[in-house]
């Protein structure tokens, strides 16, 4: 009990006494009704007095202002993605490690020079299993993607970012760092041409074993899915993983070092050549693959107006399970969690309110412009962009502006 | 048959709600492929003969090999074996990119490929042959595409992204027999998975709905509130193009927009 032991103490039968007293000739209390005989007296709160005692307010400390935790969002400035962390003189405090128990080490795709959420979470999942055995997390990827520092990265070996295909380069960084560091883990984003591939030549080439299709992980087991979708396994977590996209949920770490390594290898030269990449027009593309998605909701109604808008930005149209329900467009467009699960850079949605299971739709989407005239809806929230409007005139003004914009 | 041929890696796939044994999507795309590419073809399932693999002949596969392979044995060797014993030299092995049934982790391709000493292109999504080997087209995410070329002798996948599946005529798939083949493995590969401890049907996972509270969000959110349809618009265009995902020529005059405005 941290009371003061200088007040007086309170004499409890001297108090009764003074509350009988006064209660023979009654006071009648703000806002209560008070009878003839007896007026409540309001019983003194004891650990508000001794509150009170303890803390003379003319001494008090100012008192700190609650930070709002929402104000933030929408005042942060851009910081430019890569930028180094300020220094721990003025900065948030980084972590150092020199010689862990363990190293894990990860490589996220960073296609196109970004960090995709699929990459955000197997860099969390390395994270996660790293702080389970007191171990350090080694990143090969693109320098300028993003700041690996605040994803816990302890050690980054640079990576080039350009987009060719070019996995006999990986795999020589790849077994040099093996071989040097003798990682616990090795995890990469199961993905087609990426992670998947890389770490399927690594556990042939390494002879390895490799847990494919994660699902869940933990630091001793995963789970994975197999047999077309219909069995989950589980076995002890083996050296190369490659996780499913939301395997591991990102949260809030230490921030690390992110000390540069570099690493000498010697890479075979590629037996497949790359030719570049091929310009393809996002209207024939299958919502599933799209890369840029306009979509309407019940808020559109001219629907001439949105296709052609789609069609001027050379944009895949997408829409939610209302309109596909109202026969405006056909259910193949739907996007949600019983339509197509989206995975675009940027996602324009027109009248959406942004229900749940649209919203799972889209939640691995990396930008989201809304235009609504609800100023409380969800993918108000949910928006990079967000603007409070009605999508007609709004969709109208984007035609006359892309029509006159080749001049 | 004098001319080296494609062989493509066939295995049994489930109908996903009756569970029937039925050809696997992916290896019907690859199959697919394999046969519109005007060369010969033999296809290749590494385990017991079954009924559903006359799927793959209705489709116009004139000649299906089956290998012994025990059930739990080891498919790689024997069907390393079997391409490097073919007498013409094949100059393709297309794949499915993963299974339908059982382990279905995706090594066998890869596997195969490490041990015949060949690359392996993943993710192809059409092919064209050529004069010393083939251009292939990869499904990037997102709709991309991107061009390749390997010489002769090279594994590729093939995901959903490839050429849709022929449909199965009954009259070829119930002619014809299915050739057995036996072959001698001189080593075993092992396929690189690890020990299962326990097996259950698969529960539904929550799905996210949206980017979780820690995930970074590189770039600052804004809100506009009632502003002009032409104000609208232009920050519209002008977010899109910070992205660079407006089509060149908008992209241009969105930019000389800028400038006067």
């Amino acid at each position: 009990m941290t009371d003061g032991k200088d007040a007086p103490r309170r004499d409890p039968r001297a108090a009764r006494d003074q509350r009988q007293q006064r209660s023979a000739a009654p006071e009648p209390e703000a806002g209560m009704a008070s009878t003839a005989e007896t007026a409540p007296i309001r019983r003194a709160d004891p650990r508000r007095l001794r509150n009170e005692r303890s803390q003379p307010v003319s001494e008090a400390a100012p008192m700190i202002p609650r930070r709002d935790p929402r104000a933030g969002v929408r005042q942060r400035a851009a910081t430019p993605a890569g930028t180094d962390s300020p220094t721990t003189a003025s900065g948030p405090a980084v972590t150092r490690i020199e010689a862990p128990a363990a190293w894990c080490l990860v490589v996220p795709d960073a296609r196109e020079g970004a960090l995709s959420s699929h990459d955000r979470d197997v860099l969390a999942a390395a994270r996660q299993v790293a702080d389970r055995c007191n171990g350090g997390v080694i990143a090969f990827a693109p320098r300028e993607a993003a700041d690996y520092g605040a994803y816990g990265v302890d050690r980054l070996v640079p990576r080039e970012a350009s987009d060719g295909f070019a996995p006999e380069r990986a795999i020589a960084v790849l077994t040099a760092l093996a071989r040097a560091y003798t990682p616990a883990h090795v995890f990469l984003p199961e993905s087609l041409t990426g992670g998947g591939h890389l770490g399927r030549l690594l556990a042939a080439r390494l002879g390895e074993p490799v847990a494919t299709n994660v699902i869940r992980l933990s630091a001793s087991e995963a789970i994975r899915r197999c047999n077309g979708g219909r069995t989950e396994e589980t076995l002890a977590l083996p050296k190369i993983v490659l996780l499913a996209p939301e395997a591991a949920t990102p949260r809030f770490t230490d921030r690390r070092e992110a000390r540069l390594l570099t690493i000498s290898a010697d890479p075979p030269p590629e037996r497949i050549s790359d030719r570049g990449r091929l310009a393809l027009d996002g209207s024939d593309m299958p919502l599933a693959e799209a890369d840029f998605i306009v979509s309407a909701g019940v808020g559109v109604t001219e629907w001439p107006r949105f296709l052609a808008v789609a069609k001027a930005l050379q944009a895949t149209v997408g829409c939610t399970r209302a309109v596909c329900d109202a026969g405006h467009l056909p259910r193949n467009r739907q996007v949600g969690a019983s339509g197509t699960l989206v995975d675009p850079r940027c996602y324009l949605c027109f009248g959406i309110s942004g229900a749940p299971q649209h919203l799972q739709g889209i939640a691995r989407c990396e930008r989201v412009i809304a235009v609504n005239t609800d100023l409380h809806a969800e993918m108000i929230k949910r928006a990079d962009l967000a603007i409070i409007a009605d999508a007609q005139p709004v969709m109208a003004s984007l035609l006359e502006l892309l029509e006159e914009a080749p001049r | 048959m004098s001319e080296a041929p494609i062989i493509v890696l066939l295995s049994l796939g489930r109908h996903p709600a009756s569970g029937r044994a039925r050809r696997a999507e992916r290896d019907a795309r690859a199959l697919t492929m394999a046969l519109g590419s005007g060369l010969s073809v033999i296809g290749v399932h590494a385990g017991a003969p079954h009924e559903a693999l006359r799927d793959y002949r209705g489709m116009g596969l004139k000649r299906l090999v089956t290998l012994d392979v025990p059930d739990g044995g080891d498919p790689v060797s024997a069907l390393a074996a079997f391409i490097s014993s073919v007498p013409a030299q094949p100059r393709l092995v297309l794949a499915g990119s993963i299974a339908e049934a059982g382990a279905a982790s995706g090594m066998v391709p890869y596997l195969v490929a490490d041990a015949l000493g060949v690359p392996l292109a993943p993710g192809v999504a059409s092919l064209c042959p050529t004069q010393d080997g083939f251009d292939f087209v990869q499904a990037l995410p997102r709709g991309g595409r991107r061009s390749l070329h390997a010489a002769n002798g090279v594994v590729a996948t093939v995901d959903l992204q490839g050429p849709r599946p022929r449909q199965v005529a009954r009259g070829p798939a119930l002619r014809g027999t299915i050739q057995r083949a036996s072959m001698a493995a001189t080593q075993t590969t092992p396929l690189l998975l690890p020990e299962v401890s326990q097996a259950h049907p698969a529960r539904a996972r929550p799905k996210r709905i949206g980017p979780t509270a820690a995930q970074a969000t590189d770039g600052e959110r804004r809100l506009l509130i009632d502003p002009t349809p032409r104000e609208a618009a232009q920050e519209i265009l002008k977010f899109l193009e910070s992205e660079r995902l407006l089509p060149r020529r908008q992209a241009e005059g969105a930019r000389k927009l800028e400038e006067t405005s």
